[in-house]
């Protein structure tokens, strides 16, 4: 079960803020969705790695060359606020 | 040619004749748009028309030709995309509020390579927001209405890329494949799905869901049409470190091999499952007597862990999915909520920019990857995954293709699941194995369901499942199967 106060905890890690209505709705969706995601603790996974993908010739690392990149207008242009040719955030440091 | 008959031509027939001359760019999106006019009111497959910039160029196609340059293998081929690919100057939104009015600076590698082969992009089509359901209800826009009913959901993720395509409003779509996204909405709709190997074609610019899961791959109305599309797509991208760097084969030559001596595997113990509908169970059951009429031969397979993969999946594709969403704050794109602070800021831009669903998954990912949460859960997922993928490799040792439904229905009523998720999500049941392994898979039409009082006629899908990079032999088992059949030939009453 999960606790409309867990609920909020999770949604502070998380960057959400949700209302008392959304946090006891999820609280009740989320317990019958965990205790079904319960089955696999009984699974015998003794000597059993953590999945990876398998490596892949030819992918991953490539050589380091620079080459032609968005122009900085264009990169910042869908930015909610620019100042200044940066991303304008509200003030989070104190002076 | 008519533009019913231009709107039932494959896509190699579309570009040949553009190519020929004998029709242009201009005539057959004029035929497919005039079908879009017809069908859009009452399906709602598209978020974005992108009519103005289509016409600029089929126009410049048409020119091309005139002017006696190359034209590609899909010239003048009229397709939409899943609003989760990114297109450069479009709109694109992966159906989610945090990004309204994302109008991207870059091209994605999807929209690169289909324009680069001479594919006309028509719009872009409605899903799941960020690919995160199976019904296409799970949406701030209008839930999209399946062609064959409109009052039963088109499927999901991937349910404006299946219904379009159903309803011949483009002559083939692109969708997304993180746990059955391509397939189930394909076998709602009655169309053809493809999701490729994990790697085999680019995630570059298809805005994440699960990154471990995620793959691009075409709705078609043919199995062919869904080779073109992945010949065209296929190969290593450098913009993505995950594409495999293996040699393309021909898939148009692999849909001739024919079914003689495939071995297709069945896993029975999977079909034992208490929510399969007896006409899907029906249904599936003579789609193996077709392959075996073909000369293919059954054999039963065991998947030991297989009764895991659901589970498997939801704490996987959370966790990802809570750290992949991470990103929409409001600082760099998309629209943002004001707040007193930075912290109000990204609480205020998330909590009005995502809807329920993926708050939920966002708040479960969380769940799984906390200090208390990881070992129980993510870690333990991840152990079990790997169990998973061992099960199929061995399995595959003993046949070629394993052939299971799609879906456990022929279908939802839309609002059916409203407020139970776990029920949603119990129907990717036999599709997640496929993403959690890595492997190739396929939806293809099987049939409909017999019209009743409770239930319409609705399309049934049979899904065929292949090792990594084994994408010929799925798409000969496949066209094998199409060949023997006329199920694809089926068209909604919508359409």
């Amino acid at each position: 079960m999960v606790s409309r106060r867990e609920c909020h905890q999770l949604a502070a890690l998380a960057r959400l803020s949700l209302d008392e209505e959304e946090a006891e709705r999820f609280a009740a969706q989320l317990g019958p969705i965990l205790a079904y995601l319960e089955q696999l603790r009984a699974v015998d996974t003794t000597g059993v790695a953590e999945h990876l993908p398998p490596a892949q010739p030819g992918s991953g690392l490539r050589e380091d060359v620079a080459g032609p990149s968005l122009p900085r207008e264009r990169a910042l242009a869908t930015a909610p606020d620019v100042r200044e040719h940066q991303v304008a955030v509200p003030k989070f440091m104190e002076d | 040619m008519t533009p019913e008959s231009i709107v039932e031509l494959s896509l190699r027939a579309i570009a040949a004749h553009v190519r020929e001359g004998s029709l242009r760019a201009t005539e057959v999106l004029g035929a497919f748009e005039a079908r879009a006019d017809a069908t859009e009111p009452r399906v709602g497959a598209y978020l974005l028309r992108a009519s103005a910039t289509a016409a600029e160029a089929a126009e410049a196609i048409d020119r091309t030709r005139r002017e006696g340059g190359e034209l590609g293998p899909l010239a003048g081929v009229p397709i939409g995309l899943k609003d989760l690919f990114v297109t450069e100057g479009l709109l694109t939104r992966a159906g989610s509020r945090i990004l309204e009015g994302w109008v991207p600076p870059y091209q994605g590698t999807h929209a690169a390579r289909l324009l680069r082969a001479g594919a006309v992009i028509t719009g872009k089509l409605a899903m799941d927001e960020f690919a995160m359901g199976s019904s296409s209800e799970n949406t701030p826009y209008a839930p999209v209405r399946n062609p064959w009913h409109p009052q039963y959901v088109p499927g999901g993720s991937s349910g404006g890329s299946a219904a379009a395509v159903a309803a011949g409003s483009c002559a083939a779509s692109l969708g997304s494949d993180t746990g059955g996204s391509v397939r189930q909405p394909a076998s709602f709709c009655g169309v053809v799905g493809l999701k490729p190997s994990y790697g085999r074609v680019s995630r570059h610019g298809m805005i994440a869901f699960a990154s471990s899961l995620d793959q691009a791959g075409p709705l078609t109305r043919n199995v062919r049409d869904a080779a073109a599309l992945l010949q065209v797509l296929a190969g290593p991208d450098p913009l993505d470190a995950t594409s495999v760097d293996a040699p393309v084969p021909d898939y148009l030559a692999a849909c001739e091999r024919g079914a003689s001596g495939l071995r297709v595997g069945v896993h029975r113990a999977a079909l034992e499952h208490e929510g399969l509908d007896p006409e899907v169970a029906a249904a599936f059951e003579r789609a193996l007597e077709v392959l075996r009429d073909a000369g293919a031969s059954l054999h039963d397979v065991e998947l030991p862990h297989a009764q895991h993969a659901v589970a498997t999946y939801y704490v996987l594709c959370t966790a990802e999915a809570a750290s992949n969403l991470a990103r929409y704050d409001g600082v760099r794109y998309g629209p943002r909520a004001a707040g007193a602070s930075l912290r109000e800021t990204y609480e205020a831009t998330r909590e009005a920019g995502f809807s329920a669903e993926v708050k939920r998954r966002i708040l479960l990912g969380t769940y799984v990857l906390r200090k208390d949460g990881y070992a129980a859960y993510y870690g333990q997922a991840q152990r079990v995954r790997r169990l998973i993928a061992r099960d199929y490799a061995a399995a595959f040792e003993g046949c070629d293709v394993i052939a299971s439904p799609t879906a456990p229905v022929p279908g939802m009523r839309l609002g059916a699941h409203e407020h139970d998720p776990l029920a949603m999500y119990l129907g990717d049941v036999f599709t997640i194995g496929a993403n959690l392994a890595g492997l190739a898979g396929i939806s293809v039409p099987a049939g409909l369901s017999t019209p009743s009082e409770a239930r319409p006629a609705l399309p049934i899908g049979l899904q065929l499942m292949a090792p990594p990079l084994a994408e010929p032999t799925l798409l000969a088992a496949a066209a094998a199967h199409e060949d023997a059949t006329e199920h694809h030939r089926l068209r909604p009453p919508l359409a």
